[in-house]
């Protein structure tokens, strides 16, 4: 089915706007490192390389990225088949709560750690240890979330034969494992990318305990203190390389990812019915794992409120709700830009797919994927390059908090891709073709058909969007209009404000995040798979 | 084809698509230009009150951006020096003083003398008009109540090199804030080579260095550090928190060196967008109002004005504690040099 011209160049124009928010800001990040003082050079680059010491933040940071995954998956792929293939008590519960992480940020779950009481635990954050803890509890639910939609769709059969080769518990780990090996590496090297990335952790952790240094750090040091973008620039490469390798090989097994086994006559698993001993290990494992990264986050938050008046406080407070409004209209706002541009960009993949252009399906795939490569801060150095010009326009869009739109955009927009691919992959190209043979345009078609279809998707990308929008940090101690948001808030009051202060408007941006999830859960609680992909 | 859509779902889109429009309509509404634009280094938590304040009273609206704890001073002068051909910023209120030499000599400052300058004393403000300073903090001993016996208190930044404290006392890295001014201003009042013993010490002694002064105050009211370096608003904020900490005014014997005192500083931009406004914002904070309002605040910062009413944790330079001799404008002159120096020592 050949696309009329108007669709041809709307898809297009997708593409073009894409790459001027996205691509443009990483490519003048990359290539101005080798302006220094209006000169070609590689100053920059010996300047930064050449230091034995960024071969040991390298090395720091991909310790640190490592332990935080392993501790992300020692706690979340038990936690996944436990949620997804077995019976035990509360299992319906626990299925939910272990999204909640995702929408605390490093940085308010680690505070929110050091006010639990003295004799918690894991109260003393410290160090790289510390740092691995906090960011193993964040993101393991990257691997609950893919590893349980694996171990779902294993098909029975598949089992019910290595079960007939070789016994129960043989079975399960041959077949079920293996099939899910794929997601589970996913998530491990999502959660990889994330933590890597992280400039906010460390540096807290960093003010609590002995310093804590990672590539990030550098990149902000470079950037901010010895304001050399350039230098900033070059010391992001290395830790750019080591994202990129990482989500190529996201890429790579997302192709090899097991729900390809489903076919028309696939038969989800049944749950397996544990013992006693089992269903109390599966349960103490899942009651341990949301104890700490949700109970006593969350209760410690609450408690150090110390009642309503912090809340008060923070409501009263002229710049905390100027903050407030600002931050969810820009979030929303760069949300709705992402999932339309994210629709025409995942139809533009699955149209060049299912007419025989797959490398060019594929490349467009992976490009717009790559800003989940680019740490944040590398995002804002590159966004600032662009935009801090002293044209009229230029500078209306910089000092202004079209910028911070433009930076989530540019940062969050493959999360729309995904979800939206995924969702226009499962509808039959026919159901578009008829309503094509039915007389109505491209547009309509657009209208009446694949949105109604892909409701769900896009409300699930809206979401995906927004949360990751408001949840970033990273970016906006970068860059001088994202002192208006509430992240840039809750960074700087968690340095110098009071408890309940802090605690108040933590649980303020985590209700506030959380919101449309929730809502969406109670309005659609059967829908849930729609963030699947 | 069929095109009716049942009535419901088109009000749900309709009103889905009214939400998206308000908050299009906000963040537009977030773009509107500023009367004043004011670069402020003293932390949010304390200054953004009095800055809503001046936009009630004065009925301009500013934009206000702040530094980072992070970011210390550095983050916003950087900002200025690259913004030199194009000034964003009317106005810049920095938390320190040596920094600011370093614009004064950069030719990024306009000279305005402000009618409510006029009884702040000479030391603290360029008799060019380029500059003028307030509201100071002191570079101060924070010491654990509980670690430390009264007996045994450090009185001087010389027992950051005593043995008996070694792994067990703290400074903030000297490459930004008031540290690195106090760092920056020690060659000139100890002398270089004494400096350089006193900068070996700190290394051979083991001394933990912090990200920040705040990152010092949490350390000694933790009790992970014995004591330390850091600033009066930081020592206050541990001290209304009910942290077990007590103050210590060092070098206050009759051959020390006395007290570094760090007053803020205001600035006009040269070149600046608003310079009126400006100007009107810099007679705003150079009221004796002002410094009474941070001086009261949590940050407890000292009034230069004579004659301001403080609380009595406030203590007056002169009267309470002696404060160091310093010679501003010969820091400024060789902050370039000092920067590159701490930088070379520190940042490992």
């Amino acid at each position: 089915m050949r696309l009329p011209a108007g669709a041809r160049w709307t898809l297009r124009g997708a593409i073009l706007v894409f790459a001027l928010v996205t691509l443009l800001p990483i490519a003048i990040m990359l290539v101005g490192a080798f302006r220094v003082d209006g000169q070609w050079s590689v100053a920059a680059y010996e300047n930064v390389l050449v230091e034995a010491r960024q071969w040991s933040l390298l090395g720091n940071t991909v310790l640190l990225g490592s332990l935080g995954t392993l501790g992300a998956l020692l706690l979340g792929l038990p936690y996944a088949f436990f949620i997804a293939r077995t019976e035990f008590p509360l299992r319906r519960f626990f299925a939910v709560a272990h999204v909640v992480p995702i929408l605390m940020p490093p940085l308010i779950l680690a505070w929110a750690w050091t006010r639990t009481p003295e004799w918690f635990v894991v109260r003393d954050l410290r160090g790289m240890t510390g740092c691995a803890v906090v960011f193993a509890l964040c993101y393991y639910p990257f691997i609950t979330l893919l590893a349980s939609r694996a171990f779902r769709s294993t098909d029975a059969s598949l089992e019910e034969a290595a079960r007939l080769a070789g016994g129960r518990r043989r079975s399960i780990l041959s077949v079920s494992l293996r099939l899910a090996l794929p997601s589970i590496l996913s998530g491990a090297l999502l959660a990889f990318i994330f933590i890597i990335s992280d400039f906010a952790l460390p540096d807290f952790i960093s003010t609590i305990g002995p310093k804590q240094n990672v590539y990030a750090g550098e990149i902000f040091f470079r950037s901010k203190r010895l304001g050399s973008t350039s230098e900033a620039t070059a010391a992001s490469v290395p830790l750019m390389l080591l994202t990129g390798g990482a989500l190529a090989g996201v890429l790579w097994l997302r192709g090899r990812r097991s729900y390809k086994v489903i076919s028309g006559d696939f038969r989800a698993p049944e749950r397996i019915r544990l013992g006693v001993a089992g269903a109390t290990a599966a349960f103490l494992h899942c009651a341990f794992v949301i104890g700490i990264s949700v109970v006593a986050p969350m209760g410690a938050l609450i408690a150090n409120t110390r009642g309503i008046d912090a809340f008060k406080k923070a409501i009263t407070n002229p710049g905390a709700r100027k903050d407030i409004v600002t931050t969810l209209a820009t979030a929303g706002t760069a949300a709705t830009i992402m999932v339309v541009l994210g629709f025409l960009l995942a139809y533009t993949i699955v149209h060049l797919r299912d007419h025989g252009r797959r490398k060019r399906s594929l490349a467009l795939e992976s490009v717009t994927i790559l800003p989940l490569a680019i740490p944040a801060l590398m995002m804002g150095v590159g966004l600032i390059r662009l935009w801090n010009r002293p044209e009229p326009f230029f500078d209306t869009v910089y000092t202004t908090q079209v910028i911070v739109v433009l930076v989530y955009v540019a940062r969050y927009l493959p999360f729309p891709v995904v979800a939206l691919t995924a969702g226009l992959s499962r509808l039959d190209t026919s159901i578009e073709e008829a309503g094509a043979v039915a007389g109505a345009r491209f547009f309509t078609r657009i209208r009446l058909v694949l949105l109604p279809l892909l409701r769900h998707s896009l409300i699930a990308s809206w979401i995906l969007a927004f949360l990751f929008s408001m949840r970033e940090l990273d970016t906006m101690v970068l860059i001088a209009a994202g002192n208006d948001s509430l992240p840039f808030r809750v960074f700087n009051e968690i340095h110098f404000g009071r408890d309940p202060e802090i605690a108040a408007i933590c649980l303020i941006m985590v209700f506030l995040i959380a919101l449309p999830l929730v809502l969406y859960a109670l309005l659609f609680p059967r829908r849930l798979d729609a963030f699947d992909a | 084809m069929n095109r009716s859509t049942p009535a419901c779902s088109r009000r749900a889109a309709s009103r889905v698509f009214g939400i998206l429009t308000g908050l299009l309509l906000v963040t537009l509404g977030a773009c509107s230009k500023p009367d004043v634009v004011i670069y402020v280094s003293l932390d949010k938590t304390f200054s953004e009150s009095f800055l809503q304040q001046f936009e009630k009273d004065s009925g301009l609206s500013v934009r206000a951006v702040y530094d980072t704890e992070a970011a210390k001073t550095v983050g916003l002068v950087n900002t200025l020096v690259a913004e030199k051909d194009h000034p964003r910023a009317d106005v810049f209120w920095n938390n320190e003083l040596a920094n600011t030499i370093k614009l004064k000599n950069l030719g990024l400052l306009e000279s305005y003398i402000s009618p409510n300058a006029a009884t702040i004393p000479d030391a603290f403000k360029d008799q060019e008009g380029y500059w003028t300073g307030f509201a100071a903090r002191a570079r101060v001993l924070i010491v654990n109540n509980d670690l430390v016996p009264e007996a045994e208190t450090p009185t001087s930044m010389h027992d950051l090199l005593d043995p008996k404290w070694k792994g067990k006392c703290g400074i903030a890295k000297p490459l930004a804030g008031t540290t690195f001014t106090h760092f920056a201003a020690l060659p000139l009042v100890m002398g270089e080579t004494e400096f350089d013993a006193f900068i070996a010490g700190i290394h051979d002694n083991d001394v933990q260095v912090a990200t920040g002064n705040a990152h010092i105050m949490k350390l000694v009211s933790a009790g992970k550090l014995h004591w330390g370096f850091t600033d009066t608003d930081d020592f206050h904020v541990a001290l209304t928190d009910d942290k077990p900490v007590r103050k210590v005014y060092p070098d206050q014997d009759d051959d020390g060196v006395g007290t570094m005192l760090i007053p803020n500083s205001v600035m006009l931009i040269k070149n600046s967008p608003n310079p009126d406004n400006g100007k009107i914002l810099i007679d705003y904070i150079l009221r004796k109002e002002t410094e009474k309002i941070l001086a009261e605040s949590r940050s407890a910062q000292i009034p230069l004005h004579p004659g301001v009413e403080t609380p009595d944790h406030v203590r007056v330079p002169g009267k309470d504690f002696r404060p160091m001799k310093v010679d501003f404008i010969a820091i400024g002159a060789r902050l370039d040099e000092a920067n590159e120096r701490l930088t070379k020592e520190f940042n490992r």
